[in-house]
């Protein structure tokens, strides 16, 4: 498998830049990771605000029963 | 709940999750760099150790940690999968991602996390977090309280975060709504996390005195499957199995995954006979796939009510009243009683009709009292009212209707007969075996003539009323300090 990594180097400089790279690649998992749990967090935060207008209340009954005509 | 959280909270919280999982292991937490540094550095040591220890504890506590959420049974199920079937390299890739799984379901926890391993825990999520009062929480409140007094020290209250994620401790105010109920109530929501823990358990007893919803349930599995903690559930009843029409749609979906739970739970506690028999019945459709080996129990609730309220009433009319407790809903078969009152109001016979008991669904119940009330009939409804309002509406009717279809135990019936108040219930299940011990008269509740017949009785026949009444006050009351007592032996000290 091609690594990129320069042929001149010793076995243990290679390992060495090898780990190197996959220590950046994880963590820049980490920051995804972060960014995608925090940006659901930030969509459910959106969610929960909706869920707290008048207009969410009002057409609660509404949607109860379409609600249930769906599970008939 | 408000977080404010951004990705910087969320990283510096993970490291800070992976250090006190070291320390739990007695290895140095690192402490070079920035937060994703120090996770790293964290899980070069910790991944190779559950790699080569396939150890699922520590593969769940692990995920724990680097989430910020327990893991369903599902993913936990699929990081075992990975762990024991790709090399370590692969692990460490997989596990980083996969953990975001849990995150983005559960909400990452940026309390800060706390390993308990000496304390059993004891889930009391909704009782702490709303207050509604039906009979789960009746018994949470009740019990509670007595193991706060007898058992402080050894157990630990926990409720579910905010996106049902995690475990973490009470805030003060929800503290009081389990073990000081009736003093606090209706407390106001209180939102600050300040002071709140993630609180992770290890090794140690998870006692569930309530019903999780189908998230809570998920993570529950996995922890009651595959780790050193062992779940202990109360057993209230099997309805959404056995009576699925009865209740709503979505109660079934969560008590389906709450049956993934009991299938892997040590102990069963049921709140009558006829519960335990109920459990024991699911435990014998699943073990042929899957053996159990749970102790199903009976742990019967008790029939006394609290010693203070047992003063007596004076009524304020000399009318018969007929009280009938219970929320409506088409299990608690109200439609029955309101036809049977109708009739007999027809006949010429004088009482009042209490109802007392919360909103309900799926009936025209209201519609259908509402129009008796028009036409002058005494119909009472109460929707919510405090323990001492029950208590004094016990004391001044001359007799209870409690004609459900299907019960886990039936605390009216109990409350009323510890008054001396007859009841009218059920002639089957666990209302029976509180029926057959005095007070009662049992009915055939999808009878309208049974019914109707029973109250007919009681309301001609003073002398059988009170001989009923003289029954109920001989029969000899179970205490919740005896209920409670047992439950913690059943629950916690035989599994131990």
């Amino acid at each position: 498998m091609p690594t990129n990594v320069p042929a001149d180097l010793s076995a243990e400089e290679r390992v060495a830049q090898l780990e190197a790279r996959i220590r950046e690649y994880h963590r820049t998992e980490l920051s995804r990771w972060a960014d995608s749990v925090a940006e659901t967090q930030l969509h459910f935060e959106k969610l929960e605000a909706v869920k707290q207008t008048v207009s969410w209340r009002i057409t609660a009954p509404l949607r109860a029963i379409r609600r249930s005509q769906l599970e008939r | 709940m408000r977080s404010d959280r951004n990705a910087a909270d969320l990283l510096d919280a993970q490291a800070d999750r992976l250090a006190v999982t070291l320390e739990f292991f007695g290895l140095p937490a690192p402490t070079a760099g920035d937060s994703r540094d120090r996770t790293l550095d964290a899980l070069d040591v910790l991944v190779p150790r559950v790699h080569a220890n396939r150890n699922d504890s520590e593969l769940w506590l692990l995920f724990s940690a680097l989430s910020g959420a327990f893991p369903y049974d599902r993913d936990l199920v699929h990081a075992i999968q990975f762990r024991d079937g790709h090399s370590l390299d692969d692990f460490a890739d997989w596990i980083i991602a996969a953990s975001a799984i849990s995150a983005n379901a559960g909400g990452s926890t940026v309390l800060p996390m706390r390993i308990v391993s000496d304390l059993t825990f004891v889930d009391v999520s909704s009782c702490a977090r709303f207050n509604r009062q039906t009979g789960i929480q009746r018994v949470e409140r009740e019990t509670l309280p007595l193991w706060q007094r007898d058992h402080g020290d050894e157990m630990q209250l926990v409720a579910w975060s905010d996106r049902d994620g995690v475990y973490r401790s009470l805030r003060e105010k929800e503290l009081r709504r389990v073990i000081a109920w009736g003093t606090h109530n209706e407390l106001d929501d209180d939102e600050s996390t300040e002071g709140l823990e993630f609180l992770v358990p290890w090794n140690t007893t998870i006692v569930l005195p309530e019903v999780p919803n189908h998230d809570q349930s998920g993570r529950l599995r996995a922890i009651a499957r595959h780790t050193g903690c062992v779940a202990t559930v109360i057993g209230y009843d099997m309805i959404p199995m056995m009576s699925p029409e009865m209740l709503p749609h979505a109660m079934g979906t969560d008590f389906l995954e709450y049956l993934g739970v009991v299938k892997y739970a040590a102990v069963i506690a049921g709140i009558s006979q006829s519960a335990t028999d109920e459990f024991r019945g699911f435990f014998q459709a699943v073990t042929n796939e899957d053996p159990g080996n749970a102790a199903i129990v009976a742990c019967e609730l008790p029939t006394a009510v609290p010693e203070r309220e047992l003063g007596v009433s004076s009524p304020d009319s000399d009318e018969t009243i007929i009280l009938c407790v219970g929320s409506h809903e088409p299990r608690k078969n109200h439609g029955t009683v309101l036809h049977a009152a109708e009739l007999l109001w027809r006949e010429g016979h004088e009482f009042q009709l209490w109802f007392f008991g919360g909103g309900g669904w799926g009936t025209d119940f209201d519609v259908l009292a509402q129009k008796l009330k028009k036409k002058g009939r005494k119909v009472e409804l109460r929707k919510s009212v405090s323990d001492s309002i029950l208590w004094d509406a016990y004391r001044r009717a001359s007799f209870t209707v409690f004609p459900s279809l299907h019960e886990g135990f039936g605390l009216p019936v109990a409350e009323s007969l510890a008054f001396g108040t007859p009841a009218i219930t059920t002639n089957y299940g666990s209302t029976r075996e509180i029926g057959e011990r005095g007070g009662c008269l049992l009915v055939d509740p999808r009878s309208d003539d049974d019914v109707l017949g029973a109250i007919r009785q009681l309301l001609t026949d003073p002398a059988e009323l009170a001989r009923l009444s003289t029954e109920a006050r001989a029969i000899p009351m179970r205490t919740w300090d005896e209920y409670a007592a047992d439950l913690w032996k059943v629950l916690v000290d035989d599994v131990v």
